[in-house]
């Protein structure tokens, strides 16, 4: 059976022949089915089209993350804790901040050696946790929402700490400034520290604003993050053979 | 080397039994599956349900407590997902993930506002079995045939406005119905004030009551659970 869908003006014909290729788009697929649906058709009459759906996945009456809403279209978005915000509000500049660090990760992620698949792993962890930091930073103090999420503690800074302290053993002592740079992977992770700095500024703002002290984990993980990217920056070169430049006074 | 986190958080898969199915329209139907002992969620949360690849989220329908873990469904017949759900044996076995989601019922001084569109009652419903009361619902559907769980809305609600947007003249209007489309109902007969949104449904429906509460209702808040 082929089947041809024409949109003619807001209405649509549908064409039904004998024939054994069955190439339809999507659009066409739901198309057919609504005509049919409509014209309450036999399904005996479709056995011989069935594989038209099965690479029809829009049609699937499922909750699914899309990537337009249109919401924000004016301007506005949502906080996590439901307030209705401008887009240049400060907990929007703060997690827009912490999404840009977790995409130059994985820009970063992206350019390592395939051997390094534990720093990959590392690295994958650490945008999980940008995930929640970014969620923290999306709710505003006070809200129930905060019980829902996912703190992010001192266990998540001493964690930083130990892997800065390991890939440090593995490094030469720094007696310089160095200039950002070298390795691909190397200078992904210095725009990482450089945008993990001006995350925590943000947040700083965000906190002064706010009585609690909800967000000082959340600034003692970005200030050790930042250092972390800084020796991951180092690393990132001496996997590749490439030393420290050292900024020429 | 050390892991530094424990990565994402992806819950382990759990597996559960169907139970029952139940059409509650033409094209909707329920399913109860037996709820896994160790399965935690809250009332407006989801699950992920896994199958040769292929994942759908749905919200389910039950008390936390429950034995039973629901889901209201909507069956396309072009749906890959619906389709083998509408034909699973009882006693198949599914896997899935969660619970997923932020959309939970939070105590405010703002009296909350329910909007959904067909299925999209399925946390609402979870939360009034959980017990909440005393809130707006305004349900977009077609047809009254669609208006699913209707008894348990009249109910907790303090008021229930069932939306239908296919009217013929030879319809049957349930009590209280509105012709029109939610955000139509909302624009012309919520009063002014700051309120609760809870938004559940097609993300037309999320786009244009939030652009709605921008215009009206600023000092709102917007909870909202997207789906196709």
């Amino acid at each position: 059976m082929r089947v041809n869908a024409h949109p003619t003006d807001e209405r649509f014909t549908l064409h039904l022949e004998s024939c054994d290729d069955l190439t339809l788009s999507t659009f066409y697929q739901m198309v057919l089915w609504r005509e049919l649906s409509l014209a309450r058709l036999p399904l005996t009459r479709l056995e011989g089209s069935l594989s038209l759906v099965k690479r029809d996945e829009e049609l699937e009456g499922r909750k699914r993350v899309k990537t337009y809403v249109g919401s924000g279209d004016r301007g506005r978005t949502s906080l996590l804790s439901g307030e209705r915000v401008e887009k240049s509000h400060g907990r929007i500049e703060a997690v827009g901040d912490v999404d840009e660090i977790n995409s130059l990760l994985g820009a970063l992620i992206a350019a390592l050696p395939e051997r390094q698949g534990e720093l990959r792993e590392e690295l994958q962890g650490i945008q999980a946790d940008l995930f929640h930091v970014g969620a923290w930073l999306a709710t505003s103090p006070g809200s129930p929402t905060l019980k829902m999420l996912r703190e992010i503690g001192p266990g998540h800074t001493k964690a930083l700490e130990a892997a800065i302290d390991r890939i440090e053993a593995a490094l030469p002592p720094l007696r310089s400034f160095i200039l950002p740079g070298g390795h691909p992977t190397a200078a992904w992770a210095h725009i990482a520290r450089a945008v993990c700095r001006r995350a925590e500024r943000q947040v700083l703002r965000l906190a002064a604003g706010e009585t609690a002290e909800r967000l000082s984990s959340v600034i003692a993980y970005l200030n050790r993050l930042s250092d972390y990217l800084f020796v991951l920056a180092r690393f990132c070169n001496t996997l590749h053979g490439i030393p420290d430049e050292v900024w020429q006074k | 080397m050390t892991i530094l986190s424990s990565g994402n958080s992806l819950t382990s898969p759990f597996t559960a039994e169907l139970l029952r199915r139940s059409w509650l329209s033409e094209k909707t139907f329920e399913l109860e599956l037996i709820r896994p002992a160790t399965f935690q969620f809250r009332p407006g949360q989801r699950i992920r349900l896994l199958h040769k690849g292929a994942e759908r989220d749905y919200s389910l329908l039950s008390r936390p407590d429950s034995p039973h873990l629901g889901l209201c469904v909507r069956h396309l017949p072009a749906g890959i997902f619906s389709s083998i759900l509408a034909a699973a044996e009882i006693g198949t076995s599914f896997t899935f993930t969660g619970p997923h989601g932020y959309f939970i019922f939070q105590k405010s001084s703002r009296p909350p506002v329910f909007v959904a569109t067909g299925t999209g009652v399925a946390p609402f419903l979870s939360m009034t079995r959980s017990g909440v009361v005393g809130f707006t619902m305004v349900h977009g559907v077609r047809t009254a045939a669609e208006l699913y769980y209707r008894p348990d809305f009249l109910a907790a609600a303090s008021l229930y406005v069932p939306c239908l947007s296919h009217v013929l003249p030879e319809s049957v209007l349930p009590p209280g119905a509105y012709c029109g489309r939610v955000t139509e109902y909302l624009r012309d007969h919520l009063p002014p004030g700051a309120y609760d949104f809870y938004l559940c449904g097609r993300r037309e429906m999320i786009r244009d009551v939030t652009l709605l509460v921008d215009e009206r209702f600023a000092e709102s808040l917007v909870y909202a659970e997207i789906f196709y």
